[in-house]
């Protein structure tokens, strides 16, 4: 059994304290290396094992809500950050996969960002009034379901119009199938995966300490 | 177009083609079979509006492989889809509509038999 496989098999137990020893044993990695080398395939593993019908939707409820916990417990911090650099992140309407983009959440306030995550499928009026109200400089969306996707066009065009101009990323699972940018505004970005993501996050440090030179 | 008559339609249309189907999976496979089938209508729908065929040939191959694995085989998903087409035949109200999600159907069903596909939108 692979390390993936074995994660995999905790994560289907419930058991978050095997989980998170499990990962406890690799104090060497980074959050992103967590993220990206453990968890990301064992859910991978976990969506392949509902397919091939060795599991229930049960048994993938159970370990998706094991994951969210232990990914909670990954990124708790006491106080909430407050930070000149805010980012708000959201599922498209209906969209139910999340854990991606709560990873992507804890790699922006790991970064210095002050944060709102909203987890699962929030209706773009909402989305639209938070944005306007809080202003964040990013907004991050997810879809991972392809008959999602008609609404993309939608999220990234009402994002486009708002007068502050915030900065709008896509990922999930579809960013990294299939070419998104003809369903995006044109100012979107897309990043197909985590190590993007942290790519972006460097390239955004980078140009603002460049700004803030000249 | 209305799925939910489409979807009725084309359920009604496989259990009276196979009265079997209701023998072995009794009532609540016929109402997982009316699920299936709105999933169908849906991924048809995305293909349609994003104007890209491969979102719905790759759905039918991804959920071919599933219902392999629960016991089906190829020939009832390309019979389901065959009945879909029928059934939009009958549709009046959205022909332009009808006749791509035909084609979307017909290009998986092709796949689906492992033929060459020509003229993918």
């Amino acid at each position: 059994m692979n390390q993936a496989e074995t994660l995999a098999s905790l994560l289907l137990q419930g058991d978050s304290a095997k989980v998170w020893e499990n990962i406890q044993k690799q104090p060497q990695l980074s959050r992103l290396e967590v993220y990206q080398n453990l968890i990301t395939p064992a859910m991978q593993h976990i969506g392949h094992l509902w397919e091939t019908n060795q599991i229930t939707v049960a048994d993938e409820h159970l370990a998706t809500a094991t994951c969210d916990f232990v990914l909670s417990k990954l990124a708790y911090r006491q106080e909430k950050r407050q930070s000149n650099q805010k980012a708000m992140f959201l599922c498209l309407d209906g969209e139910q996969h999340y854990i991606g983009l709560k990873m992507v959440n804890s790699l922006f306030e790991e970064h210095g960002w002050e944060t709102k995550y909203f987890g699962p499928s929030l209706p773009l009026e909402y989305a639209l009034k938070t944005a306007k109200d809080w202003k964040p400089s990013v907004i991050g969306l997810s879809v991972s379901i392809v008959y999602h996707l008609p609404k993309l066009k939608e999220y990234a065009e009402a994002f486009a119009k708002l007068t502050h101009k915030p900065a709008v990323l896509l990922g999930g699972r579809l960013a990294g199938k299939y070419d998104l940018l003809p369903y995006c505004s044109d100012h979107t970005v897309i990043l197909k995966d985590l190590p993007e993501t942290k790519e972006w996050l460097q390239n955004n440090e980078a140009g603002g300490q460049q700004n803030a030179i000249f | 177009m209305s799925f939910e008559k489409i979807v009725n339609h084309v359920t009604e249309k496989i259990y009276e083609r196979d009265p079997f189907l209701l023998e072995r999976f009794g009532e609540q496979g016929k109402e997982k079979c009316r699920e299936d089938n709105h999933h169908h209508m849906k991924h048809l729908e995305t293909a349609y509006e994003l104007n890209q065929s491969a979102f719905f040939t790759d759905y039918a191959v991804w959920l071919d492989g599933i219902l392999k694995k629960h016991g089906m085989n190829t020939r009832h998903l390309i019979d389901n889809f065959e009945i879909i087409q029928a059934v939009l035949a009958e549709d009046k109200d959205s022909p332009e509509k009808a006749e791509r999600f035909h084609l979307y159907l017909a290009e998986a069903i092709a796949v689906l038999k492992g033929e060459p596909v020509k003229g993918g939108v």
